[in-house]
């Protein structure tokens, strides 16, 4: 039979576990909203002559993306930070952030089955391989929407990651506090 | 978890992002959503998955993610920061000869690189930035990594069974027998 005092320490533990899961998952839609915000940034500040910082901006997302202007969106007269697919994926991320919770509890440090994943991955896949082939050629819409679904599926997977691995800080120093307690009973 | 040695598979992951990051050609591939980063961590995640007796977590995946991040990240930027300092030159001529660049940046990068100055401060300021990105990366392909490689379900495993020490005229009897009652 649990008592009452530990039931309560039970509700409120996982009261605190889901006050923790929800700041982790705050954090990553504030990162993610940063994120695109940046890549827009990059056009905006060119359009309005901030060079430095557009240069910046580009340059530093020259490390990850090809920026073929061809293969870009334009916003205020300049390609974004990124290609459409790179767009479709970060732009897919940011709406898988947003359904998590309709679908998933956040504190959930659980993956979901990975065919998920590899199901998502097939569209991009297909599209990004036959245009290397010349198997096909693929569409500006295309590329970005196969992006949007792989970076809507990885939320699914990149979320409880993040939550876990925030959890076991927090797990680590409660033991550690628990453990210094125990051997030495005065301390408060 | 933490008996399992996790030095091996992230000084490898750590490697893969850091050396394929640099030579040149092959580190096209990170322009393709930053690849090596999402391999190396994948990589280490299935080294760490194939040495552990337990199932992985994603826990154990970000966090083998991070390590291999941070081994990739300093290497890339003890490589490439000297070759972006002495290739900035070009990297201005490039960036100025972009269909998309405007009269201002052109004038802007020419002045940029009469500076020497103002040239080593943004050559360290790209590769920071590319090393940033880099660790992100290669945590979220330690994260993805064992979403995909981990089959293995369940925790901790059952404790072991001991027999059980039963005492002696251990199962009572029933119904007990009771002494005769007198009266």
């Amino acid at each position: 039979m649990i008592s009452f005092a530990t039931r309560i320490n039970k509700g409120l533990m996982l009261t605190d576990r889901r006050k923790r899961a929800r700041a982790v998952y705050l954090s990553l839609i504030l990162v993610s909203l940063i994120w695109l915000g940046l890549i827009f940034a990059a056009p905006a500040l060119m359009a309005e002559r901030h060079s430095i910082a557009a240069i910046i901006l580009y340059r530093s997302f020259s490390a990850i993306c090809h920026q073929i202007p061809e293969r870009s969106f334009y916003f205020c007269g300049f390609p974004l930070g990124v290609c459409s697919r790179c767009t479709g994926i970060y732009a897919g991320f940011m709406i898988g952030l947003l359904l998590y919770p309709v679908l998933r509890r956040v504190e959930n440090e659980n993956f979901p089955t990975r065919w998920w994943l590899a199901a998502a991955a097939v569209p991009a896949a297909i599209d990004f391989g036959g245009g290397y082939l010349g198997l096909l050629t693929n569409t500006f819409q295309s590329r970005a929407m196969s992006g949007f679904f792989l970076g809507a599926a990885a939320a699914f997977y990149i979320v409880p990651g993040f939550v876990s691995l925030y959890e076991s800080r927090f797990t680590r120093k409660r033991d550690h506090a628990v453990d210094l307690k125990r051997q030495n009973p005065k301390l408060t | 978890m933490d008996n399992v040695d996790s030095k091996k598979p992230a000084l490898i992951g750590g490697l893969i992002v850091g050396l394929l990051s640099v030579i040149p050609l092959v580190q096209i591939a990170n322009t393709c959503f930053c690849l090596w980063a999402l391999v190396g961590g994948a990589v280490a995640a299935k080294m760490l998955i194939d040495r552990s007796p337990l199932p992985l977590t994603s826990r154990e995946g970000a966090r083998i993610g991070l390590m291999a991040g941070l081994i990739g990240a300093m290497i890339y930027f003890l490589i490439e920061s000297p070759i972006t300092i002495f290739k900035m030159d070009a990297v201005l001529t490039s960036a100025g000869s972009m269909p998309f660049a405007s009269d201002q940046a052109k004038e802007l990068y020419e002045r940029i690189g009469q500076n020497s100055m103002l040239k080593v401060l943004l050559a360290f300021i790209f590769v920071a930035i590319g090393a940033v990105f880099l660790l992100g990366f290669t945590v979220l392909g330690g994260i993805l990594g064992v979403a995909l490689f981990e089959k293995r379900k369940g925790g901790q495993p059952p404790p072991p069974q001991y027999p059980p020490q039963y005492p002696p005229q251990y199962p009572p009897q029933y119904p007990p027998q009771y002494p005769p009652q007198e009266g």
